[in-house]
């Protein structure tokens, strides 16, 4: 596990197609292609969107992240970007910074808020996003290569994101035979 | 006691129970499950929180979790991964009459040094609780 800053992290998604705006929060996947005069094109490609209330059960909620991680099966590496980690969990947070810890990073998470966990920690990158759901944070989680992104909320709810319609309905019947319905 | 499955209230559990250790310099978490490797997702989490604190035993060998009263976020935190993860936990503390233990099923069971600690530690749980099922012979 490594752990950036909003920038770092911002820039690192925008070369895999990802797009944060101002207020950290995702904008948009998109495509880029190098101009003849040698400038590089950012372009929006279109994304379909998912919103569900998150269950009152820890183990329909570990399942719900679970299906996550499984609908982007392509991912080399995962980022889990943490927004809010005060307001639902934050009697909890000092397990999370233990982790950090555990990777040298003893910068406070306002500092440096995203970790990014590579294909050899996928067990490590689920065990987190389930404790981020369960602890109420408020955060992201993104596939690389941009597959999926997901916001979830102390609020309850989660938004997903992903770049084709197909994939969207696709997880959205995955969801539904769990007992997870959507809200739009 | 039966615990609820909704994370909200497994939380508001964990603050509880620390809150029946709140005096004590440290708090010892033990878990106590026979296999703590699994489910992988939790273990993983768990073995990166020892390895910072410089431990690389196995967790089986070693599963005793002695926490300052100066981390309570840790030790609520522990205690939570734990109750997620469906292990076996005990806790404890030194010069408290009171012992806590969570079953992988999600029954609480406390054992108290006199029937007044007991009803205090009851009084303290039963909100975060559903109903108490029934006290054992002393």
């Amino acid at each position: 596990m490594r752990c950036l800053t909003a920038v770092e992290c911002s820039a690192y998604l925008l070369e895999r197609g990802i797009k944060m705006d101002e207020e950290e929060f995702y904008a948009g996947f998109v495509s880029s292609r190098q101009l003849p005069d040698g400038e590089a094109l950012s372009e929006q490609v279109q994304s379909s969107g998912l919103q569900l209330k998150l269950p009152d059960s820890s183990v329909l909620q570990s399942r719900l992240v679970d299906t996550l991680f499984q609908a982007a099966p392509c991912a080399k590496s995962w980022v889990i970007w943490l927004l809010d980690w005060d307001v639902g969990g934050g009697d909890f947070a000092d397990l999370w910074r233990a982790v950090r810890f555990r990777y040298g990073e003893y910068r406070w998470i306002k500092e440096v808020p995203c970790h990014l966990f590579e294909e050899t920690e996928y067990a490590l990158a689920l065990g987190m996003a389930r404790l981020a759901v369960a602890f109420g944070f408020d955060a992201h989680l993104i596939s690389i290569p941009a597959a999926l992104v997901v916001y979830t909320s102390h609020d309850d709810y989660m938004e997903v994101y992903t770049a084709s319609d197909q994939q969207i309905h696709a997880l959205a019947d995955e969801l539904a035979h769990l007992g997870i319905e959507h809200m739009s | 006691m039966m615990l609820t499955d909704s994370p909200k209230a497994l939380a508001g559990l964990v603050i509880d129970c620390l809150s029946l250790y709140a005096q004590a310099s440290h708090l010892l978490i033990w878990l106590s499950s026979a296999d703590l490797s699994k489910p992988v997702e939790y273990a993983s989490v768990l073995r990166q929180i020892r390895i910072g604190a410089g431990e690389t035993r196995d967790t089986v060998l070693v599963p005793g979790h002695l926490i300052p009263r100066s981390e309570p976020g840790l030790a609520g935190g522990l205690i939570l991964l734990a109750l997620l993860a469906r292990w076996e936990v005990i806790l404890a503390a030194e010069h408290q009459s009171i012992l806590t233990f969570i079953s992988a099923k999600g029954v609480l069971f406390l054992v108290g040094g006199s029937q007044e600690t007991l009803d205090e530690a009851f009084s303290k749980l039963s909100h975060s609780l559903s109903d108490r099922i029934r006290t054992l012979p002393q």
